[in-house]
């Protein structure tokens, strides 16, 4: 069976890698001269996003055999909305995966577990491949090759900025913000790469990328962030759906496959799991669409999540915030295994439809 | 004797190579978490500007017995301006370096040189280090600490915007482009990294981030520059000269100290002069500005290129292209070391800027 991937990012690899242990030997393409993105940071694995699974990084090991260490586990979650202040702690929330050029990063990671070689600066043209080869599979790391056929819904587009800082930090902390005033509905993270080292990054969508600046300007005065940045990226991240995954024998996974969730937009997991899933479905012969389907079910809840914090002005994430930390739903939320996206969904559909009705409600009285 | 050195680039690696080699042992604090520009670039090391040296490499390994492996030579250049183009050939032109994370950049070279434990992720306080130490060595790439220390002059700031192609290549061709459409009275220039791989950037000076983009499009339109791009960047480069480069027991090299060439922006060559001198200084007792004076001269003279420069049109690119392009002139300029900076100097002093 002849088999190409497109894309030596985290979904082409961990396809890569489950193809070296069924005894396939797929040919690689990546467009770049070397594996890892190159702007450091953290991606988070927070388990509650991905719930009924229990431990993300468990998971990838049981069931696709994929070993990835992070570099810290997530203990502290704290959520900074316009007025509250509230945190979660646990043993355990999530974990915090370094993305990169290091040693250490996921992708050489799992770049370090392949034996096949990768074709560097090939800049392969899909049209050719899909008659070259029994299958293909999409890891471009971009929404284009789906939505030239025609298999893209776009849900949410954000610009994201990136920054190393220095400070001092708490290396199992999560520290979120948000507020309309900067991040309109998106958020802010921070997290530490270790004690000195963090990387802050702020998401803003339906922006331009002009805008950016002011929102970031914005963020670092109200909060009185007093941190040093060391160097910036923007980005634009795309989230999306690909229905179907699969067109003839091209295979979409990771971002070209819809693993950007639109709620906060991580896409790590999903973009592992979806590519050793392309890579099991071919090498066992079963229906990739079939498989991935939990992938976009997953983006449809979390579009309802989306919507909501679209509709809420200050006062309501404030409230919203205030009711995640309410210690039962703290505990049912955090602390057990219950399915939080997906009550969650149902309910954000319930608040939404309320929110819709009564536009102006909300609103103070002046 | 203890020596600090903030900045563990070019400038800073060089300080500690030097000092380690006289038996100095140094402390470097760096605010990055590793070595090396972040995205990958061709560096230009043209003999040309650094005339009177006849090969800039070995003038390095022989005067401060620091080896450097170039990517390639230069064999031709290949400038265009709007209407006209010309080309240069000959074999020592200069060299392509690598900038970047790679084994085989400068930085890289530099940093296996030396023992000296590097603070990774310390964004030092040069004051604090000015107290706890005899001698503070300040090579952080940026102005910012002149500024707090002596006067500042600023000469030119500009965008720059690159990537690298994919593509066919001549190994040992650079083209520059001079056109004042997209570059304003900046360039835009091509360096191959190999057969099919090359690191193309665009110089754009006084423009605006939000500019940058549309300008690096139109760069890329206008010279037909289609190739597949990867791994683009964006940063910006302040070229400013400082008034004093040793404050009591502060010395300011590379950048820091404004050794930055302000007419093309290739500072390699002086940031190592200014490296090198600041640690003889140090350990020798020597007067550091008498040293650098060298290198100033030639800043100073580059300065008023930079303002000829400031004031070109188009029509001005393609007569000078012209003239580049004149077989006699070529060979003046490139067959023989003539230090053409100098004489062109005196010849900026008299033409006025056509306006």
């Amino acid at each position: 069976m002849k088999v190409a991937i497109i894309g030596a990012g985290v979904s082409g690899l961990a396809a890569a890698i489950t193809f070296q242990r069924y005894g396939i030997t797929p040919d690689i393409f990546e467009k770049k001269c070397k594996i890892g993105e190159l702007f450091n940071h953290v991606a988070g694995l927070l388990k509650v996003i991905n719930r009924p699974i229990k431990d993300p990084l468990h998971h990838l090991k049981n069931v696709y055999g994929i070993e990835v260490k992070p570099i810290n586990t997530i203990d502290k979650i704290v959520m900074k909305g316009p007025t509250v202040t509230a945190s979660v702690t646990g043993s355990n929330l999530g974990y915090m995966i370094l993305r990169g050029q290091d040693a250490n990063s996921l992708e050489n990671q799992l770049y370090n577990k392949l034996e096949i070689p990768v074709n560097f600066n090939i800049e392969a043209d899909y049209k050719k491949l899909k008659n070259d080869y029994d299958y293909v599979i999409i890891a471009t790391g971009s929404s284009q090759i789906p939505k030239e056929l025609g298999c893209w819904q776009e849900l949410v587009t954000t610009w994201v900025r990136v920054a190393n800082v220095l400070g001092n930090f708490d290396t199992k902390t999560l520290l979120m913000w948000i507020n309309t005033l900067y991040t309109k509905s998106g958020y802010v993270y921070l997290m530490p790469y270790n004690e000195k080292r963090a990387v802050l990054a702020m998401v803003v969508p339906y922006i331009s990328k002009e805008e950016l600046q002011y929102y970031w300007d914005t963020f670092l005065k109200v909060e009185k962030m007093n941190v040093d940045i060391v160097n910036m990226v923007d980005l634009e991240h795309i989230s999306g759906n690909c229905f179907p995954h699969q067109y003839e024998n091209l295979l979409f996974v990771g971002n070209a496959g819809g693993a950007i969730e639109p709620f906060l937009g991580f896409g790590t997991f999903n973009s592992t799991v979806s590519g050793a899933i392309a890579a099991k479905s071919i090498a066992e012969g079963v229906d990739f669409k079939k498989e991935i389907r939990f992938l976009s079910e997953a983006n449809i809840k979390m579009l309802e999540f989306r919507k909501a914090l679209d509709l809420m002005d200050n006062d309501k994430l404030d409230k919203f915030i205030k009711i995640l930390t309410f210690p039962p739903v703290k505990k049912l939320v955090y602390n057990t295994n219950f399915n939080a996206i997906k009550y969650g969904s149902i309910f954000m559909k319930y608040a939404i439809n309320k929110m819709n009705n009564k536009p102006y409600e909300h609103r103070k009285k002046v | 004797m203890r020596v600090a050195i903030i900045g563990a680039g070019v400038a800073g690696l060089c300080c500690a190579y030097t000092l380690e080699k006289l038996g100095v042992p140094c402390d470097i604090y760096e605010r990055k978490h590793t070595i090396g520009s972040l995205y990958s670039y061709g560096e230009l090391l043209l003999q040309i500007v650094h005339r009177p040296y006849k090969d800039p490499l070995k003038f390095i390994a022989k005067e401060f017995g620091i080896l450097i492996e170039p990517l390639t030579e230069v064999k031709k250049i290949v400038i265009k301006s709007p209407k006209r183009e010309a080309f240069i050939e000959g074999k020592k032109l200069g060299y392509i370096v690598k900038r970047g994370q790679e084994q085989e950049s400068i930085e890289n070279q530099l940093a296996k040189k030396i023992n000296a434990k590097i603070n990774f992720n310390v964004n030092a306080d040069y004051r604090e280090l000015a107290q706890s130490y005899d001698y503070m060595v300040v090579a952080t790439g940026s102005s910012m600490i002149a500024k707090q220390l002596t006067k500042v002059k600023n000469i030119v700031s500009s965008r720059i915007k690159g990537g690298i192609a994919l593509g066919d290549f001549e190994p040992n061709t650079v083209y520059l482009w001079l056109n004042t459409l997209y570059a304003r009275s900046g360039f835009g220039y091509l360096v191959p990294f190999s057969k099919n791989k090359a690191s193309i950037i665009l110089v754009a000076t006084y423009t605006q981030k939000e500019e940058i983009e549309n300008m690096w499009h139109t760069f890329l339109y206008q010279e037909k520059l289609n190739y597949e791009m990867i791994e683009t960047f964006e940063t910006e480069l302040d070229i400013s000269i400082t008034d004093r480069h040793q404050i009591d027991n502060i010395y300011l090299i590379g950048n820091a100290g404004g050794f930055l060439d302000p007419f093309l922006g290739f500072g390699l060559l002086n940031a190592i002069e200014s490296a090198v001198y600041s640690a003889k200084s140090i350990i020798h007792g020597e007067n550091y500005e008498k040293k650098v004076k060298k290198i100033t001269d030639k800043v100073d003279k580059l300065v008023d290129f930079r303002k000829m420069m400031d004031g070109i049109k188009n029509e001005d690119y393609d007569r000078i292209v012209k003239v580049i392009g004149n077989p006699i002139i070529k060979r003046i300029m490139y067959k023989t070391n003539l230090d053409v900076i100098k004489y062109l100097h005196y010849f900026t002093k008299y033409q006025r800027p056509s306006n």
